[in-house]
Parts: C-alpha cells; structure tokens; sequence
C-alpha cells in the first residue's frame, strides 16, 4: 500500500494548474518583453508562495529541471536560473518556518529581503564584470510592481487553497 | 536494498531533509555557475541539442500570448493606417521632388566612382528571414529569425532592419538562427561617428540605450552626429548605418538607433 510522505495542502488538480502557469510564463518569456516587469521575477514570487504549503521532495527537484530548461532557452548560463529559482523556494520554506503559513507580514519581509538581495547582488555584477550602472529608477518600479503582484497572488493563492479544505 | 532505498525516499519528507536538499542543490547549482561550465564543450553539446526542442516546445505553449500580442498589435496597426494615410498623400508631392533628387544625386556619384576608378564595397547578397521572437531580460537582448543551417547562416553575419543595423547572428540552428541585438550588454561594434570618421567602440547596455567608449576625438563629438559601422576588424562591412549620438553626459555619450527593435517584423541577414 502506497503511503504518503507528507500531507500535502494543494491537491492534483491545484498542484497542475501551478506546474501549468509556472511553465506557461516561463514559455512567456520569448514573446513578452518589459523593462519595468521582470518575469524571472514572477517565477520567484509563485515559487515563493509555493514554498510555504507542503509538497513532495520531486517538486524541488522539478524546480531545480524547470531552472536548466529556461537556462536551455533563454541562453542564460548553466545553473544560473535553478540557482534563482531554489533561492526563493528556500527563502519561501525558512520564512514559513519561522512564521508559520498564513502570518502575511513576516512572509513579506522575506520576499521583499530576497528581491533585495539579488537585485543588489545583480548590480554588482553587472557593474564589475560589464562595467554597467543598473538604471536604478527601472529596478525600483520592477520591485515595487513584483511586490503588489505578491500581496495579490498570496491573497489569491489562499483563496485557492482555501478551496480544498 | 529495496527497503533501504525507500527508507531513504521516505526520510526525505521531513522538513530537515528537504532543507538539506534545497541547500544541497543551492550548492551544487551555485557551483555549476563559478566553475564556468558554460564554456565547456559539454555545455555546448547540451545546449545546441536541446535550445531548439525547448525554443519549439515554449512556442507551442506561449502561442496564446504570441496570438494575443498580434491581434493587439494589428489593431494598432489599423488605426495608425488611417492617419498615415492621410499624412502621405499630403507629403506624396514633395516626396516626388525629393526622390527624382535622390536618383540624380545616385546617379551622380555612379558617375564620380566610375571616374574616379572606385569600386563599391558595400555590396553583398543578403537573405531576408521573418523575426520569430525576441528574447531579453533586462540585458540579454536577441531575436529568433526564421533562417538556419539550411539557408547557409553563419555565426557573425551582420543583421540589417529597413533602417540600419540591428545586430549580428550568434547561433545558428537547423532552421533558426539567434541573432544578438545591439542592445545586447555582449555586443561591440567598431563604429565611425560624423562624416569625421571618428574612430570608437559601441557597447550595449540593455534596455538603456547602447553607448560609446574608447573614442579617440571624445570632445569633437557632438549631438545629432551620425554613426554607422567602420569595417574595422572585418566583423562587419563599413558604411552601414546604426544611429546618431543622442546625448553627451561626462562619462557617457549614449546613442539613438535608427531601428526601432521592437517593431522589426523581418530582417536582412548579409552574407559578409
């Protein structure tokens, strides 16, 4: 008899449609272009979100083969996108552990920590290895958008939980 | 062996094992990244046997948004017609005096190369290929044309809109190619600046406009100068037009291109 290893909060209809969305605007990003909305950032915040409900130990290892296939795509270094995309997860899993799922503010916090963090980190690295100043005021509306799209995609990710119990 | 294996997979389900995998490949990942593994043949075998699979499969799942995009864009389209139209026939006359000036004004320089025993230069056969996608985050800007391998594509050729340059072919695939743009933060183009031909190097900065660097007669340079390509290290030919200098800050003199990227439906791919 197969036992399950953990009780998961989403159930499989739930879990597909966020497997469905992720990779759909994952694909988006050969098409849609903006330079006040980063749609890697997007990714973040659903992988964010995700991270604090409970999931199977395979998601993370698909999140880590959803990061190399975008790698595949977009031409980005090897590693690179996985790298990201398993920030946020652990982010997303520390900040629920801390907290607890639910505690809106603390969960913010994280996020907006995280956002921080690598934007920082990615002025950096343009700024030595390219000799590029980050154009600060573009970066600021991508975080300010990236976090109201948070605050509206937890509340609606509650709901949408909230469904199956 | 069988219950250890699943000893091993049901362990993993509480929170601490699970952290220490997300830890795990954090590490591993951030390892894949320092060591440079991009630039091994490994990487390049991986990439070039599957970039096209996963480019096909995200087009298939993105072709809501792509039909979507260009149902919008032809209703914009539609309603700029109207306008355009109008204002043409009103220029239509002038522009029949500025185009019979433009045919005397070519036929006269035939006639001066021939004297003069020139040759032109700048003549090369060309392919014409439909843009596919443009691909960028905020500093890796490139498009997908529909011309590969099969149409005799090679890595390098310059990339040319109805304007002026646009980028030049970076990998080429079966029966697609990848151009980087010269927005592109990887792109330098040796450039001449004004009918002076002053020499310089232009670099891309992403969404901002590309800028110059390394010019020689830095104070010579003034706004509205026009900068096309100097032929300089044989990457591409010389006299194709790019854009004019658009503004001069202390450290930074930015320019304008002539193309508008993201309006480019297809593009010329010039065999040089």
């Amino acid at each position: 008899m197969k036992t399950q290893t953990s009780f998961i909060s989403l159930n499989n209809f739930q879990n597909s449609i966020f497997h469905f969305l992720f990779i759909f605007i994952l694909s988006s990003q050969i098409i849609v272009t903006s330079p006040y909305l980063n749609i890697f950032y997007i990714l973040g915040v659903m992988i964010f979100i995700r991270a604090e409900y409970e999931y199977n130990w395979k998601l993370i290892l698909l999140i880590s083969f959803y990061g190399l296939y975008q790698d595949t795509l977009l031409g980005f270094q090897f590693g690179f996108s996985s790298l990201f995309f398993l920030f946020f997860f652990f982010l997303g899993q520390i900040s629920s552990l801390l907290s607890g799922t639910g505690s809106f503010l603390i969960n913010i916090y994280f996020f907006v920590f995280g956002i921080f963090l690598l934007s920082i980190l990615e002025g950096f690295f343009f700024f030595f290895s390219h000799s590029i100043i980050i154009d600060f005021y573009k970066l600021f509306i991508n975080m300010i958008l990236t976090i109201i799209l948070f605050l509206f995609a937890k509340r609606f990710f509650n709901s949408f939980v909230s469904l199956n119990v | 062996m069988r219950n250890n294996r699943n000893t091993f997979f049901y362990s993993l389900s509480s929170k601490s094992r699970k952290l220490i995998l997300i830890t795990s490949l954090l590490v591993f990942f951030l390892i894949l990244v320092l060591s440079r593994f991009d630039k091994s043949n490994l990487s390049n075998s991986i990439r070039a046997s599957s970039s096209e699979l996963s480019f096909n499969l995200s087009s298939i799942i993105a072709s809501p948004v792509k039909l979507m995009i260009a149902g919008y864009n032809k209703i914009i389209d539609i309603s700029r017609v109207y306008q355009e139209n109008e204002e043409l026939r009103e220029l239509q006359l002038s522009e029949s005096i500025s185009f019979q000036e433009i045919i005397e004004m070519k036929l006269k320089i035939e006639e001066y190369e021939r004297l003069l025993n020139t040759f032109n230069d700048n003549e090369f056969n060309f392919k014409t290929a439909r843009v596919m996608s443009k691909i960028s985050n905020n500093y890796l800007n490139s498009i997908t044309v529909t011309s590969g391998k099969i149409n005799d594509i090679k890595p390098g050729m310059p990339i040319l809109g109805l304007k002026g340059l646009v980028g030049f072919v970076d990998q080429v695939r079966k029966s697609t190619s990848v151009a980087i743009l010269l927005s592109n933060i990887s792109s330098r183009i040796p450039v001449s600046i004004s009918n002076h031909s002053y020499q310089a190097i232009m670099i891309g900065q992403g969404f901002k406009n590309p800028k110059i660097v390394f010019a020689k007669d830095r104070d010579s340079i003034s706004v509205g100068d026009t900068i096309s390509t100097s032929g300089r290290g044989g990457i591409f030919p010389p006299f194709i037009l790019i854009g004019k200098v658009s503004s001069i800050n202390d450290n930074e003199i930015e320019v304008e291109l002539f193309e508008n990227i993201e309006k480019l439906t297809h593009v010329r791919i010039l065999e040089y």
